[in-house]
């Protein structure tokens, strides 16, 4: 082999002051990164605690866990991360071009059976459900004016960290939109059926109505059947169809996907997030309704409460964020005489909103203002219907938006996150809160998880 | 640590340059580089740094007993302690686990032994420090901390390039003032730190997508399932796979050697490039004197030569060779798909030098492009430990699994990687580079032009791709998937 060749560089020679402007920008840049007020401890648009500097053990320093951990506290909370982030997202824009993107990998799933009972077969996307834009039009209600009031402290939305790994999958950009992929698991599927059904059967001889009404993710909903089938997404009419073709009869099963699909030109999922709109909980709330004979309230008796500009939970995660637009929370008002109790993570339990006033909140916190964010309990009450039967809806951060409607038609809606729930199973809970109803309603990604269906194994006190 | 880490760049760095500068003898610069390069293996290997002392202290001592020894016999005697020493730890710490598969299970202490950073790198280094002593060709150092700096050196400690003793010998300890090119350094390093943040990284991104993470890959557990993923890409995207991790590899590498020759600038060290745009060779014979050059002089040096080289019979000279490449391989990793990586080229080359070599010099583009499939093909031996995997990726990529030729969701991959790409090929091949030559040219005419260009290249570029790779390095950080998300 030759010797090293020496590139044949130019003799011309740059002086030594060209470099002071590199040696500036460093010198400030380390300044700045040991201040270490500058340093954030929370991600609003991660929804979880940056790394903290770790403690100090002599253990950590030999195995190399210190180094490492500073390296990762040292990056984790630069100064200014969200604005960085914010800027090397756009810069990855410039990747290519594409009007459908892909972050992440989207899984192999199961192809789903056909249920063995005939299901009643959902209206398929109208065929102005193309993929871009026009896919995800907000009707653009009036904004509404609000006073601005002193902001209430919020807990997090999410879970702590650590205590679950449940990775959605990819996400997809369309458009202006973010999703979330979904795939199908047969195996996870028949496990949800088999928990479900063992808890109908055990609440069915104590008079306890047992309704499933999963709600379908964006992804399902906002994208025509034959783009779900070419990126690998199951469709989530037949995930529900299978689902609920599985159940028995001690279960009532509500078509959420066939009660929302119809509205799909309207603003019922945020674009940058990965939850429903209220409104879009409003549709799934009418189906309920007319499932079990309630009159369902109409949208007009609640009053629009407009939270202003939000950005939600995927935002980070586009491949284009330039082309993202951004969203708006609209909180409905239900009337009537009504209070919220939150029994929050520490075991407090206080009267607070059951939609608390986010409009002068961070941009990336508005959908904290449904149930005032995510609590292992929290019960709303109509006091003026004191002879209203009584509700429990297992729910996870979906239900939020949702639970609201519900005061409408119950005298006390239970509302038990069940990731978070401790204090005692399902059954002992409709016995001590004499409950008439109970709404199962885990968003369609968590029955086809493991750690949801595991959950929810234990909420129920129902072992599969 | 790495280069690339923020805490690199906005604290041992800055750190390190601002005690360096504070000195002013050659010898306090010395200390601070020593320390700083202590601190910097100890940040990735706190146990490991009294390893990487004793292995210093080992080939100090015997360099120094090979230049007392009076006598052929006890210089070849030293050296051999030397190697002995040298070898046997690497041998220890890199191949036990592969060694021991040989003979049947791998005991658990063997199996529990941590891989030291670097290990291969520094290792080398020292042997050649003694062997180049033994030679005469370098000077045996009299104080063990100077070698101990030559081996620790955070510059070139833990990625390479593998930098020989007497290259900078004079510049590290004659006592002359260094003559730091701060300009150049700057630029140089920037121009590896935005090779690493702003490309290799999402090319590497876009190749574990498609072709399996190295994590994903090395869970045997998961073995059937990958094997599935990758019969079942299509044929584009098995490509569109490879092609991002193969410049994701050589971008990656050689901007480790960009940022070293660049810090080594700033203080005045000039270590020897370590890449020469190798995508653009036509022979794979080519190839390997662009490609990691370091590694690869060393093995001539060192192996070759002395197992007689090419001024041998053929045969012997084809065995030389095969022993060459095997160690070459087998340096990349304990696993023997390295040992096949390696007589993978060394194949090649036996066929370049006996059949080959007069048609590819006559064919440009077809050379080019059996060069390319040569590397290419490397590059799945060499990605994954398990040949299934190998296996699948490469009847994937002639659609021989009965996979698609292309799919919504890889149009998709390519659509919307297709720029990152092409500047990434860009940045694989000299264009850049002549392109700077040729303007520097034009402006050497008139003095204005120069320091425009000046301002430029040496002040305003690295200032921006410093900025834009911080960005991209915090980005890194973003992770919203670890946690539960409804």
């Amino acid at each position: 082999m030759s010797e090293m060749n020496p590139k044949s560089e130019s003799k011309h020679t740059p002086g030594w002051e060209l470099s002071v402007p590199f040696f500036l920008v460093l010198a400030v840049l380390t300044v700045v990164s040991f201040i270490i007020p500058l340093r954030p401890t929370q991600s609003y648009t991660e929804k979880r605690n940056l790394a903290e500097f770790p403690e100090f053990s002599l253990e950590a320093l030999v195995s190399g866990d210190y180094f490492d951990d500073i390296t990762l506290w040292f990056s984790d909370t630069f100064p200014g991360r969200e604005s960085w982030i914010s800027f090397s997202s756009n810069l990855e824009s410039l990747h290519g071009y594409s009007e459908i993107a892909i972050s992440g990998v989207i899984m192999e799933n199961d192809a789903i059976p056909v249920a063995t009972e005939a299901p009643t077969v959902p209206p398929t996307a109208p065929a102005d459900t193309a993929v871009g834009t026009e896919a995800t039009q907000p009707t653009e209600p009036e904004p509404t004016e609000t006073e601005a009031t002193e902001p209430e402290p919020t807990e997090w939305g999410g879970i702590d960290a650590g205590e679950f790994d449940l990775t959605p999958g990819a996400v997809i950009q369309v458009g202006d939109s973010l999703f979330n992929s979904l795939g199908f698991s047969q195996y996870v599927s028949d496990r949800y059926i088999r928990i479900i059904n063992g808890f109908a059967e055990i609440m069915a001889p104590k008079g306890v109505n047992v309704i499933s009404a999963p709600p379908p993710t964006a992804i399902g909903i906002m994208i025509e059947g034959e783009y779900l089938d070419q990126l690998n997404c199951a469709r989530q009419n037949e995930i529900i169809n299978y689902l609920h073709s599985g159940m028995s009869d001690d279960v009532i099963t509500v078509d959420t996907y066939s009660a929302i699909v119809p509205h799909n030109s309207e603003y019922i999922y945020f674009r940058t997030d990965h939850h429903w709109t209220a409104l879009g909980a409003y549709y799934s709330y009418r189906a309920i309704c007319e499932t079990l004979g309630y009159t369902p309230a109409e949208l007009s008796d609640f009053e629009e409460w407009d939270q202003g500009e939000f950005l939600g939970s995927l935002a980070g995660q586009a491949s284009r964020p330039n082309a993202v637009r951004r969203d708006n929370v609209y909180a409905y008002i239900p009337q009537g005489d009504i209070t919220c109790i939150i029994n929050d993570d520490y075991g407090n339990v206080f009267e607070g909103d059951l939609l608390a006033d986010m409009t002068q909140r961070d941009v990336n916190t508005k959908y904290l203002t449904f149930l005032s964010g995510d609590d292992p309990m929290t019960q709303v009450t109509n006091h003026d219907l004191p002879d209203a039967p009584n509700c429990l809806v297992i729910k996870d951060s979906f239900g939020n938006c949702f639970v609201p409607f519900l005061s409408q038609n119950y005298h006390n809606v239970y509302a038990v996150d069940y990731r978070k729930y401790v204090a005692m199973n399902m059954q002992q809970f409709c016995e001590i809160y004499d409950i008439d109803d109970v709404i199962i309603m885990p968003y369609l990604i968590a029955t086809q998880s493991i750690q949801g269906n595991n959950l929810l194994s234990y909420q129920f006190g129902v072992y599969y | 640590m790495v280069f690339s880490s923020l805490v690199f760049l906005y604290g041992f760095f800055s750190l390190s340059l601002l005690a360096y500068v504070l000195c002013k003898t050659q010898k306090a610069q010395n200390i601070v580089l020593l320390v700083f390069s202590l601190i910097f293996y100890a940040w990735g290997e706190p146990k490991y740094v009294l390893l990487l002392m004793f292995m210093a202290f080992a080939s100090w001592f015997c360099a120094l007993q090979v230049d007392k020894a009076e006598t052929k016999r006890s210089q070849r005697l030293w050296v051999a302690v030397a190697a002995v020493i040298d070898i046997g730890l690497i041998g220890y710490f890199k191949y036990a686990g592969l060694i021991c598969s040989v003979f049947g299970t791998v005991p658990d202490f063997i199996r529990s032994i941590a891989l030291p950073i670097g290990i291969s790198f520094y290792t080398f280094q020292l042997l050649t420090y003694v062997i180049d002593v033994s030679r005469g060709d370098a000077p045996a150092q009299k104080s063990y901390w100077n070698v101990l700096l030559y081996a620790a050196l955070f510059h070139q400690c833990i990625a390479g390039p593998i930098v020989r003793y007497k290259t900078i010998d004079r510049e590290l300890f004659s006592g002359e003032p260094r003559k730091p090119e701060l300009a150049a350094g700057v630029s140089r390093f920037c121009a590896g730190l935005a090779k690493k943040a702003l490309l290799a990284n999402p090319c590497g991104e876009l190749a574990e997508t498609l072709i399996l993470s190295d994590s994903v890959a090395a869970d045997v557990t998961q073995l059937a399932a990958n094997v599935q993923t990758l019969e079942s890409l299509p044929v584009l995207g098995a490509w569109l796979g490879l092609i991002a991790y193969a410049l994701h590899i050589y971008l990656d590498f050689s901007a480790y050697s960009d940022m070293a020759i660049g810090m080594g600038k700033m203080i005045g060290l000039h270590y020897l490039e370590n890449f020469n745009y190798p995508y653009i060779s036509r022979t794979v014979t080519e190839f390997w004197r662009r490609w990691h050059m370091s590694l690869g002089t060393f093995f001539r040096d060192y192996v070759y030569i002395p197992l007689g080289g090419s001024r041998c019979s053929k045969l012997r000279m084809v065995f030389n060779t095969f022993v060459v490449w095997a160690l070459t391989g087998l340096w990349h990793g304990a696993s023997w798909n390295f040992l096949l990586w390696g007589l993978w080229f060394f194949l090649f080359l036996m066929l370049e030098r006996f059949l080959l070599k007069r048609w590819l010099e006559k064919l440009p583009v077809i050379s080019n492009l059996y060069l390319l499939a040569v590397v290419l093909i490397g590059w799945v031996i060499f990605r994954y430990s398990n040949i299934q995997l190998g296996g699948a990726l490469i009847k994937s990529l002639f659609g021989l699994n009965g996979n698609a030729l292309s799919s919504f969701t890889t149009e998709i991959q390519l659509k919307s990687h297709m720029f990152l790409l092409a500047v990434a090929v860009i940045a694989s091949t000299p264009v850049m580079k002549w392109l700077r030559i040729k303007l520097e040219a034009y402006a050497c005419g008139s003095d204005t032009m120069i320091k425009i260009w000046d301002m430029v290249f040496y002040a305003v570029i690295p200032v921006i791709l410093l900025l834009l790779s911080t960005a991209c390095l915090v980005g890194d950080s973003y992770n919203p998937f670890i946690y539960f998300q409804f």
